[in-house]
């Protein structure tokens, strides 16, 4: 968060300022990043350029604090998502390019990989793995760092449902994850 | 992510049917999720929902931030699209009398540098009760009663190439609030990386006591106390407490607060009072009307119109 200074620094960068520009996007690309990398993987960093285009084409209209600001390019986000994805589902199925999976090899087991490694990419494929709605809800939740209610909003859903689904896909996750300490005790006992 | 509304059948161990956690309360899964439990301290069953979250929010990555110059491209290929007749940064006009607004727009950006500056050392203190807080909550909030602005057109955006031609025109300059910030995060990264010794965030406070004396129209204190920041980098790099590795970022963030700090003086000078340069909480005008709480769409689509 950039805090107490994020007011002079939109200012700024509704000015033109590029730096003060570059202070908003170092803030925030590496939260969009990560949830892009649950919702999208293989144009993760795409997504997140055009969304960033889209914010910079709104920027000198926007009025709000930080935390609408965070809101309004997670759901320019999320809008380049659902377009990808309209578009992946109306094209005939074809092997993605090698290159596009460079990087994105998930570990055999996730639950084993975040419990034993804590790896990263272990825990998105984990999230990702849920039901699209609630993985939506965590991913925005914990990557994004967004409140129920600015989740509601992005996701144009009422802050109950939205409850719901990350209460539904954190004790998926739990049981998930419980399975394979168990299994590991199982192993290792 | 899956489609479906439950898993795929090979992914779930059988386990999983033995490991039903007990039910917790929708407070607690908020905690979870926002990373403010850890695994010691979540519900028994859950202590794996700790770790996931634990391990899908390291710390930054600097691959993470490897697209900057390009996104930073793009942002100056569409401002300066949107821009066909440049304004001069920092300039105020001349003759113009200072509004109350102005005024108060001034106050917030003297408080909101002393609130940058606090908040990238870490000294954060408390606003006093009727002063810095409430004047910027007062703003932002008055900006949060605006009705809505149009959502902005994409059509008619420009081209956006890979590398656009850069420096045709000089760049936007920082304005002295901007400047100041850069610095501060300039010197906590490098704080961070272990490359500037802590006693640096010293420098923090002898740049905020320059914006506030310069704000203030005290010109020549604000050059003399530059000139000791300026010494005070050097000595610190020649002790080795500033390594050299950090002493370019830091000496560029000075020198850019030194550029800022100079552009407000001679817009103040520029507008015959002092003070009344364009700070840059000001930036969005004396007469903007408030805005509304939350950003407008970022293109013509509402949001969850997918579903």
């Amino acid at each position: 968060m950039i805090g107490s200074s994020f007011p002079a620094v939109l200012a700024a960068a509704q000015d033109g300022d590029e730096q003060a520009f570059a202070v908003l996007w170092r803030d925030l690309q590496p939260a969009v990043l990560r949830y892009l990398q649950v919702a999208a993987p293989p144009v993760a960093e795409d997504l997140a350029a055009d969304a960033w285009v889209s914010v910079i084409r709104g920027l000198g209209r926007f009025r709000g604090d930080e935390r609408a600001f965070r809101g309004w390019l997670f759901t320019a986000a999320r809008h380049r998502v659902v377009d990808w994805r309209r578009q992946v589902a109306r094209r005939p199925t074809q092997p993605l390019p090698d290159g596009l999976l460079v990087g994105w090899v998930a570990p055999d087991d996730p639950a084993a990989a975040v419990l034993e490694a804590h790896s990263t990419r272990a825990a998105y494929q984990l999230i990702a793995e849920l039901p699209h709605d609630q993985a939506e809800v965590l991913a925005l939740r914990i990557l994004g760092g967004l409140e129920v209610a600015e989740v509601a909003r992005v996701m144009g859903r009422r802050p109950g449902a939205v409850r719901a689904l990350a209460y539904r896909g954190t004790r998926r996750l739990a049981q998930r994850l419980e399975a394979a300490r168990v299994a590991g005790r199982r192993v290792t006992g | 992510m899956s489609d479906h509304g439950v898993l795929p059948s090979d992914m779930d161990p059988p386990d999983a049917l033995r490991c039903t956690p007990p039910g917790v309360d929708f407070g607690t899964i908020d905690r979870l999720l926002a990373g403010r439990l850890e695994e010691a301290d979540a519900p028994p069953g859950y202590e794996g929902v700790a770790e996931l979250v634990a391990a899908a929010t390291p710390p930054v990555d600097p691959d993470e931030l490897a697209g900057e110059q390009a996104a930073i491209d793009r942002f100056v290929a569409i401002a300066r699209a949107h821009s066909p007749t440049p304004t001069p940064r920092g300039a105020g006009t001349p003759g113009r009398p200072v509004g109350v607004k102005a005024a108060a727009l001034i106050v917030v950006a003297v408080l909101s540098i002393g609130g940058a500056a606090a908040a990238a050392t870490g000294r954060l203190h408390r606003p006093p009760p009727s002063g810095a807080g409430r004047t910027a909550s007062a703003t932002t909030d008055g900006r949060a009663a605006r009705p809505p602005t149009a959502p902005p057109s994409t059509a008619a955006a420009p081209a956006i190439t890979a590398s656009p031609p850069r420096r045709t025109t000089p760049p936007p300059r920082p304005g002295l609030a901007v400047a100041l910030a850069h610095f501060g995060e300039v010197l906590t990264t490098a704080q961070r990386q272990g490359t500037v010794d802590p006693a640096a965030a010293d420098l923090l406070h002898l740049a905020r006591d320059v914006g506030r004396a310069v704000q203030a129209g005290n010109g020549e204190d604000a050059h003399k106390q530059l000139a000791d920041l300026e010494r005070k980098v050097d000595e610190l790099i020649q002790q080795g407490k500033i390594r050299s590795v950090a002493a370019g970022p830091v000496r560029e963030a000075v020198a850019q607060f030194r550029a800022a700090v100079h552009r407000f003086r001679l817009s103040a000078q520029a507008t015959g009072s002092r003070g009344s340069g364009q700070p840059d909480a000001a930036a969005g005008g004396p007469e903007d009307p408030p805005a509304p709480g939350r950003g407008d769409p970022p293109d013509d689509r509402g949001s969850g119109q997918d579903r």
